[in-house]
């Protein structure tokens, strides 16, 4: 119990960090030993820089914080091909990370990317 | 502690119900008192009839499951203007449940509809 507390705390200080700030490697690697995780960042990083994240719900067990949240940015970078729309964006994603010695050793993350590409008027919303 | 590992029972005794048999309304009341999650399964079991779910991981805090998971079906039905495919499909997603007393009372749901799009064939996978 103590521990999963201690990982939500983790969670929350890694949030308040990293949102609304330059995700620089030396900011993440105090909190990430998952390069897949760091090299996403910087990819989203670059497409909307300074990204803010913003945490509705955390379920925590065991070494496990499972994190729905929401992510807002402005459209500044290339996106897979799409150039700068210059348009804001606010999307749901759920995210889970593996953590220990408070570093982040693993993760998953589910994010709807229609929505993400609707927002930016690459694709209209279903009828 | 108790409760989680009791909820975390009740959930896999539902997705194993549920999964690869029509899901009716009587069935799907057995296990859920939230009346969006029904409708949004009758409407999804009438597109992917018969659809099978895999569970992948669960995670449980207090009244709280995050399942992440994987749904299995085939495109037999309209699914929002979109004809029938044919095609199988099978893509992750991320649900929350609230139980109570054996109930599902609310739940939250995240899908990769772009991944869903992707297998249908009506979307193309980004460069």
């Amino acid at each position: 119990m103590e521990q999963v507390k201690k990982n939500k705390e983790f969670i929350i200080d890694y949030f308040n960090a990293i949102s609304g700030v330059s995700k620089n490697d030396e900011l993440l690697s105090h909190y990430i030993i998952d390069e897949k995780l760091k090299n996403h960042i910087h990819f989203f990083e670059s497409a909307f820089p300074k990204y803010e994240m913003l945490i509705d719900e955390m379920t925590a067990e065991g070494n496990r914080v499972v994190v729905r949240a929401r992510v807002k940015g402005r459209h500044e970078g290339e996106l897979s091909g799409i150039p700068a729309t210059h348009k804001d964006i606010e999307i749901p994603f759920v995210i889970s990370y593996e953590i220990r010695d408070r570093k982040i050793e693993d993760h998953w993350m589910l994010a709807d990317q229609i929505m993400v590409m609707e927002q930016l008027g690459v694709m209209k919303p279903p009828a | 502690m108790d409760q989680a590992k009791k909820n975390k029972e009740f959930i896999i005794g539902y997705i194993n119900a549920l999964s690869g048999v029509i899901k009716s309304r009587e069935l799907c009341e057995k296990y859920i008192a939230d009346n969006s999650l029904t409708e949004h399964i009758l409407f999804f079991d009438a597109v992917f009839p018969n659809y099978e779910m895999f569970i992948d991981e669960i995670t449980a805090e207090g009244n709280r499951i995050i399942l992440r998971a994987r749904l299995k079906g085939k495109h037999e039905g309209e699914l929002n203007g979109i004809p029938p495919t044919h095609k199988e499909v099978l893509f992750p997603f991320v649900i929350g449940y609230e139980i109570v007393n054996h109930k599902i009372i609310s739940h939250w749901l995240l899908a990769d509809q772009m991944m869903l799009m992707e297998q249908l064939g009506i979307m193309k996978q980004p460069a």
